[in-house]
């Protein structure tokens, strides 16, 4: 009886340790009794891999991850991966971690780096290996919904951001700042056109002085020159007591013709620097009225001064209205 | 001070005074059992047959609650699962829930009301029939003869029987699954590995530890605590069971905060 339940408790034990052992490993994915390559990857991040998770090769499952570990000094993360069968990977492999779908499983693909050149693998020595002739891939993670969801977000908050700055851009207090700015501008360009128009007549009087001035300069030359001509005759005459008089003659013209030319230059410069002093005396008043300074200034900015005086002199005509109908309730003329 | 204020007060009274009074004995108890682990002449000819008492017996019970729980979780999963998410992940779920939890709490219950009641009965009916005070009088410890073995084989058998228990369910998941979802055994499989962790069975092999533990001390500790005649055998062995029951789901509980 004794040994009897020996034997019974001995083989449920067993039987459970069996069941234990065996379906964990059958659980982890291990073939038994077939050979397996041993790959090694290296990349920065593993995402949500974890041990037992399929490995891939144009699509089949060919083995399972078999081990995770952070390298030393933390640079990369070492994946080791178990293929069943005997495999001899091409020269260019890499391993793609990647979801397997949209349930959190993830996977290890086996793809070669020609496929997709532009990912951002971790570099190892070209044919890296370990002792035991293990080969060690580069690898690059995909990154899942959840980051591309983050990138998104923000992507979203940007643009959101960017549509309040253009609403607050174009929404209707810029606009009103906008086109009483035009309207400002428009007064402006009337005012600086009328003080052109003003200091443009003032211009061409100035230059009708000179070109009359210039005009009187060279009457005078010509006078000279027929004076200088017939000197120049009487010297060839030999006629030279009438040559005195007519030198004589001649020099008082000559110094008629002097004082004309001396007036004339008196009369240029005289009308040059009053044109100085009419332009700066322009500009001051220009500087003024845009600075809305004196009464004109005011006037022309001040609308409500404008308004004011506008009525102040609707007032004085009815003053002056009233003055006449009733000049005796203003003058009382009263002798003793 | 009025009748009507004071009882509340002694029952609350009564009531501490009984649970340290109880903590007082299970920590005798547990001095006492420690202590008589070095008697192991005592104890180890009674090990074997209350392994088989404890846990072999216990297997048929354990792999009927564990067939129905597997193909119970196969259907509900499906149901639960169907139009959502591929139907792979119905092997997950049965997986995870068997290995983690269903298997051994159920397992942990139905061995709480089997052999909870059995200690604190036979235990319960020496105390009361004094046999264990014969056992004092001839010198045995009664603690090495009755206590030690009963828990060594709890802690040693209830693993096991959970494992066993775990895997049927499992199994019975997945015929369920082959038989009456339409599901192939690659997609169960695939399901079944996706999300398994090998600490998945240290985890669960704790936790059994742990119930074996408490369903076999609790049963003694009522037992040989029991007084009266067959009256006190029943309520000890009630309160054993109930007691029982409840800590396995405190330490499932537990368990899980602190180990997951």
């Amino acid at each position: 009886m004794k040994r009897r339940e020996e034997l019974l408790a001995g083989s449920v034990v067993l039987l459970g340790i069996v069941v234990a052992v065996f379906g964990t490993l059958w659980l982890q994915g291990r073939r038994f009794g077939s050979t397996e390559t041993e790959v090694h990857v290296l990349m920065r991040d593993v995402g949500q891999l974890s041990v037992g998770n399929a490995v891939t090769f144009r699509g089949v499952p060919i083995g399972r991850v078999g081990d995770i570990a952070v390298e030393e000094g933390g640079t990369a993360v070492r994946i080791q991966l178990l293929l069943d069968g005997e495999w001899i990977l091409e020269d260019d492999a890499v391993a793609v971690i990647a979801p397997e779908s949209m349930f959190g499983d993830w996977q290890a693909e086996i793809v070669t780096r020609s496929r997709f050149p532009r990912y951002d693998y971790y570099e190892i020595p070209a044919e890296a290996r370990l002792p035991g002739g293990v080969r060690i891939l580069s690898g690059y993670m995909l990154p899942d919904l959840s980051r591309l969801t983050a990138v998104a977000d923000e992507v979203a908050q940007n643009v959101a951001s960017l549509t309040d700055r253009f609403d607050r851009a174009f929404g209707q207090e810029t606009t009103d700042q906008i086109t009483q700015a035009i309207d400002n501008m428009e007064e402006f360009t009337a005012t600086l056109r009328r003080l052109a128009d003003q200091q443009s007549d003032q211009f061409l009087g100035i230059a009708e002085d000179v070109q009359n001035a210039t005009s009187e300069i060279a009457s005078v030359l010509e006078t000279a020159r027929g004076s200088l001509e017939r000197i120049d005759a009487l010297l060839a005459s030999g006629d030279l007591d009438s040559i005195l008089v007519n030198t004589r003659v001649i020099t008082a013209e000559l110094s008629g013709v002097s004082g004309d030319i001396s007036a004339a230059s008196r009369s240029l410069s005289g009308t040059l620097t009053l044109a100085d002093s009419t332009f700066l005396a322009l500009n001051r008043i220009t500087a003024r009225l845009e600075s809305g300074d004196g009464s004109l200034g005011r006037l022309i900015t001040d609308t409500l001064l404008a308004s004011r005086a506008e009525r102040l002199v609707e007032e004085l005509n009815l003053l002056m209205a009233d003055l006449r109908a009733n000049p005796r309730k203003y003058v009382r003329l009263s002798i003793f | 001070m009025p009748t009507s204020v004071l009882t509340p007060v002694e029952y609350i009274g009564r009531w501490s005074i009984n649970s340290v009074r109880s903590l007082g004995k299970a920590g005798y108890l547990t001095t006492g059992a420690l202590r008589a682990l070095r008697n192991v002449e005592i104890w180890g000819p009674r090990l074997v047959s209350q392994m088989v008492s404890v846990g072999v017996a216990s297997v048929p019970i354990a792999l009927f609650i564990a067939v129905f729980t597997g193909i119970v979780l196969a259907l509900q999963a499906s149901y639960t699962l169907t139009g959502a998410v591929p139907m792979y992940l119905v092997g997950a779920m049965v997986g995870k829930s068997m290995i983690l939890e269903l298997g051994p709490v159920l397992t942990g219950l139905a061995l709480a009301g089997r052999v909870g009641a059995s200690t604190a009965a036979e235990v319960g009916t020496m105390r009361v029939t004094e046999q264990i005070d014969a056992l004092e009088t001839l010198a045995y410890d009664p603690l090495a003869y009755l206590v030690v073995p009963r828990v060594l084989a709890g802690v040693f058998m209830f693993p096991v029987v959970i494992v066993l228990a775990s895997a049927i369910g499992i199994l019975t998941g997945w015929s369920a699954s082959l038989t009456l979802l339409d599901m192939s055994s690659a997609e169960f499989v695939r399901g079944l590995r996706l999300f398994f962790q090998p600490w998945d069975v240290g985890f669960a092999v704790i936790k059994s530890l742990s119930f074996g533990l408490i369903v076999t001390s609790v049963g003694s500790f009522y037992g040989f605590h029991a007084k009266g005649g067959a009256g006190g055998v029943g309520v000890a062995t009630t309160r054993a069971v109930v007691v029982s029951s409840m800590l396995i789901l405190v330490l499932d509980a537990f368990w899980a905060v602190v180990l997951l």
